[in-house]
């Protein structure tokens, strides 16, 4: 997927209406409760939430900090990378859902776009990675802070730079390594592919 | 409320006396959210913001 990147900047549209839509559905909560991951709603046929619940947040705080992150990465990636950043998105948000709703029966619902911003962070990083001089050690600096905090939430079971109470969920750090994952998969597979051919 | 306080007084007690009892789980049917947290966002714009300033200054 790397090798598609290109240096055309674009109009971030997708970014933005996504970005949009987060905010749109934080100021119309009748809205949300149509399109929240609920396992129960999903089993019942429902499916669209499996992928629209990651625009879907429980706080202002929530909605704030992942639609920052999200706009800001996206940006980037969305002028710089197209076709790749809409696969990455596509894929880690329909992953995040169906792993949800197969290892994951006991989470009845979720909400939050920081799975989908993990994957971002982590392409983004990894693109930039490949440039050559000194910036490189930052976007490294950028994936190592990311593992450490997904590690820390794995080992601890609470959010690392979140008071315990303070949100009105539980973390879920699982949905943080699917959107990893899925960064490193649609970044390393092509070349892999590429190499075996 | 005094009955509260005093359980609470015993199950600190218990956890510092007898770790290996107590199990923390999580409920079926909780609420999980996807959150990257204030200091992980911050964190980023910081090295990200510095890393584009490298970058603009190289190619210039």
């Amino acid at each position: 997927m790397a090798a598609v990147v290109s240096d055309r900047a674009g109009f971030p549209v997708v970014t933005l209406l996504v970005a949009a839509g987060g905010l749109a559905l934080m100021a119309l909560p009748g809205l949300s409760h149509w399109l929240v991951y609920d396992r129960e709603h999903v089993l019942a046929g429902e499916v669209w939430r499996l992928v629209t619940g990651h625009a879907v947040h429980f706080s202002w705080s929530h909605a704030g900090w992942n639609l920052a992150l999200f706009s800001l990465a996206g940006v980037w990636l969305e002028r710089h990378a197209r076709v790749p950043y809409l696969w990455l998105i596509s894929c880690t948000a329909l992953a995040g859902g169906l792993c949800f709703l197969v290892f994951m029966p006991d989470m009845a619902r979720y909400g939050g776009l920081s799975g989908v911003v993990s994957a971002m962070v982590v392409y983004l990083a990894l693109i930039e990675m490949r440039q050559p001089g000194p910036t490189r050690m930052l976007w490294g600096a950028i994936l190592l802070l990311f593992a450490a905090k997904v590690g820390y939430e794995l080992l601890v079971g609470r959010a690392l730079f979140a008071a315990p109470g303070a949100t009105p969920f539980e973390v879920a750090p699982v949905a943080h390594i699917i959107g990893a994952a899925v960064a490193a998969a649609l970044f390393f597979a092509p070349s892999a592919i590429r190499r075996s051919a | 409320m005094v009955n509260l306080n005093g359980e609470l007084e015993r199950f600190k007690v218990k956890v510092k006396e007898r770790p290996e009892q107590i199990k923390v789980t999580r409920s079926a049917g909780y609420t999980g959210g996807g959150d990257l947290g204030s200091g992980f966002a911050i964190l980023f714009l910081l090295l990200a913001s510095a890393a584009a300033w490298h970058g603009r200054r190289r190619i210039r």
